[in-house]
């Protein structure tokens, strides 16, 4: 079995970089924040079609550009608290070491500066799977906005798959 | 870059939901027989209740030669198009390693940009015959 990789958030936090620019979007009360170059492209409201024997979080496949696209659900595999102010009219497809999968958005901020002094390591408090995942944390107009470590998330979804 | 191949698929509800199999990996498509989900003497089985959604009466069963014997998989309806050609995309890696069984050989679209997913009813067949052999050692 691979060894784990190192935490992001060390790497991340010491680069010599003065700004950051992160692609910042919501899903509910949550906000997250991506590399830039992660980002595909955003689709409008699609409707996954389900597949069997996934994990819960698996919420089905959508198809684009000819090719199917798995949709992952932040809130199920994170196992956060059900939070009904999702909108999820977006979904947003990411591409990380070739592999493309899309999670879905109620709202898009965009491409946005981030100050390096302002990254702070993820807060201790978040539940475990999603700390894990988690690069970095900063503050936008109050709101917590998490940097997610995409490759990290993928090698967890993985070993969670594994497991199920 | 196209990655599609064109295969023979009968496209047919399950439980509600619309799946596809590969034509010439099925034996024949015949009037429905009740069946028990599984048992190791059990070959015909309910597809509806082996994908966990829910069973319906169905009117056709798909047989299929398995290296475990003959299947008959009950499903709901066999739709209209019957058997013809369509293009099928490959199963992405990222979600061929996020399933639990392999149940699943591609997806196809039709013109509606409506995505079917192809099952593998040879799988499938072995997942029964592994969860009847569960339950037979699991039985006093």
């Amino acid at each position: 079995m691979p060894p784990a990789p190192e935490p992001a958030s060390e790497s991340i936090l010491l680069q010599d970089e003065a700004t950051k620019s992160l692609f910042v979007f919501c899903d509910g009360r949550q906000s997250f924040a991506v590399p830039p170059e992660s980002v595909s492209e955003v689709i409008n409201r699609l409707v996954p079609t389900t597949v069997p024997f996934v994990p819960d979080w698996v919420e089905g496949i959508i198809s684009a550009r000819g090719e199917i696209i798995p949709v992952l659900d932040l809130e199920r595999f994170f196992r956060l608290p059900a939070d009904d102010t999702r909108g999820r009219s977006r979904l947003i497809v990411f591409s990380v070491d070739e592999q493309a999968f899309a999670v879905w958005a109620d709202r898009i901020i965009g491409v946005e500066p981030v100050e390096q002094p302002s990254l702070e390591p993820p807060l201790t408090s978040l539940p475990e799977a999603l700390r894990a995942c988690i690069s970095a944390q900063f503050r936008r107009e109050g709101a917590l906005v998490l940097l997610v470590d995409l490759p990290r998330l993928l090698l967890d979804s993985r070993q969670q798959a594994k497991g199920a | 870059m196209d990655r599609s191949r064109e295969s023979h698929l009968i496209l047919f509800i399950a439980g509600g939901r619309r799946f596809a199999a590969e034509a010439q990996s099925l034996l024949a498509v015949s009037a429905a027989e009740s069946g028990p989900d599984g048992g190791e003497g059990g070959r015909v089985l309910n597809l509806g209740g082996l994908l966990d959604l829910p069973r319906v009466t169905g009117t056709r069963t798909l047989l299929v030669e398995t290296d475990f014997g003959f299947f008959g998989f009950v499903i709901d309806e066999v739709a209209r198009e019957q058997i013809a050609a369509h293009p099928v995309l490959p199963v992405p890696p990222l979600l061929r390693y996020w399933m639990k069984l392999p149940v699943i050989s591609g997806f196809t679209q039709d013109e509606g940009q409506r995505l079917t997913s192809v099952l593998d009813l040879k799988v499938l067949a072995t997942l029964a015959v592994s969860q009847a052999r569960r339950r037979t050692e699991g039985a006093p």
